[in-house]
């Protein structure tokens, strides 16, 4: 009889766990992230070569023709897009990192008489009990320098670091432009 | 008597059938009167010569950016490619055109990728910086630099987010503000298309 008591705890956690899993959020207590999507983009051609090779498929006759030993690296960027729900008393996220671009920011954009401003900022206040959606056209976490191409179907890892000391691990899907 | 009545009923009622015709109310801006688009003599992505004046009778749809911008640039060429998708044949006779407001990280292999993952036929230019900052201000488009000394980007581009409609008769004639839903920019696009002016 315990032990059967045993096996559907077990089941019932699993199943939990499933469900968390599913649903690409994570829970810390505080903030949570939901529908999280990055944006399709490619790395340049002229971009660093080495390392991407790999995963490049289709490559181009065309690449490295130029600066070569310049150092040069790939400047394509892209951006991640989320929802950050804060159950908790007011937080912040204050860093974000991902392998996937060599910086990992935090950017807002401030329209004013249809002039578009992007901005780095320190931090995305969530305040407490309540949301910030990060969007285009809005907050986002900016992906500096691709280390490889980002297609529709692929999933990027972003850990962000809240103020409170916490960290989240977002998996987001690559979604076209 | 009875006969000149009824014509003139007849041409009453043409008249105001013709007239509800031509009264489509353009969603976007329209500049009245329209003025001549001021040539853009800039090099494509391929390393092709441009000219306006090669684009008479299509609509080209002009937009300012730069491929690292990866916010409000994507945005607005999401929207165009919906736009061209919502076209469908009539996307034949629109030119979809990117003025780079970046000319140094703008290299023709990043507006290549920057653009063919929105729609290949979409061209991207860049030029001179004398003849870009024309353009610029003959657009009314607003380009600042921006320093961005604690970022990986180290500077970012202040920019105006419009579209701009130039007609089959190379008139300047319609501006969308960024955000304008695609619906409303595919009939005004229809409408320009529907009417050609006058060549």
């Amino acid at each position: 009889m315990r032990r059967i008591a045993i096996f559907i705890t077990a089941a019932f956690v699993a199943l939990a766990l499933a469900g968390c899993g599913a649903n690409q959020t994570t829970q810390t207590g505080g903030i949570t992230v939901r529908d999280p999507w990055v944006r399709a983009a490619m790395m340049n051609v002229a971009g660093d070569q080495s390392g991407a090779m790999g995963n490049m498929g289709q490559s181009t006759p065309m690449a490295g023709m130029s600066d070569h030993g310049h150092g040069s690296e790939s400047s394509a960027v892209s951006a991640a897009y989320m929802v950050l729900v804060n159950n908790g008393a007011a937080d912040a996220i204050v860093k974000a990192e991902s392998d996937v671009a060599k910086s990992v920011e935090l950017h807002n954009v401030i329209m004013e008489n249809n002039v578009m401003q992007m901005r780095q900022v320190e931090a995305i206040e969530v305040p407490a009990n309540g949301q910030v959606e990060l969007k285009p056209g809005s907050f986002h976490v900016m992906l500096i320098g691709l280390n490889r191409d980002l297609k529709e179907g692929d999933e990027v890892t972003i850990t962000l670091t809240t103020r409170s000391g916490k960290t989240i691990e977002v998996k987001a899907p690559v979604r076209k432009p | 008597m009875i006969q000149r009545w009824l014509i003139s009923i007849i041409v009453m009622i043409t008249a105001l059938a013709l007239s509800g015709c031509g009264a489509y109310e353009f969603r976007g801006t329209v500049l009245e009167p329209p003025n001549p688009a001021p040539e853009l003599p800039l090099t494509d992505q391929f390393g092709n010569a441009f000219q306006l004046s090669n684009y008479r009778g299509k609509v080209v749809l002009l937009f300012f950016g730069f491929t690292h911008c990866p916010d409000i640039c994507p945005t607005a060429l999401g929207d165009l490619k919906r736009v061209m998708e919502k076209l469908g044949n009539d996307a034949a006779n629109v030119q979809v055109v990117f003025v780079s407001v970046d000319p140094e990280r703008d290299t023709p292999d990043l507006m290549q990728r920057y653009l063919a993952a929105f729609n290949p036929t979409f061209l991207g230019l860049n030029g001179d910086r004398s003849v870009l900052e024309q353009a610029y201000k003959n657009y009314g488009v607003t380009v600042i630099r921006r320093d961005l000394p604690n970022s990986g980007l180290g500077y970012t581009i202040d920019h105006s987010g419009y579209i701009y409609a130039i007609d089959q008769a190379g008139n300047w004639r319609l501006l969308w503000a960024h955000g304008t839903p695609v619906d409303d920019i595919v009939s005004d696009v229809q409408a320009l298309l529907r009417n050609p002016p006058g060549m």
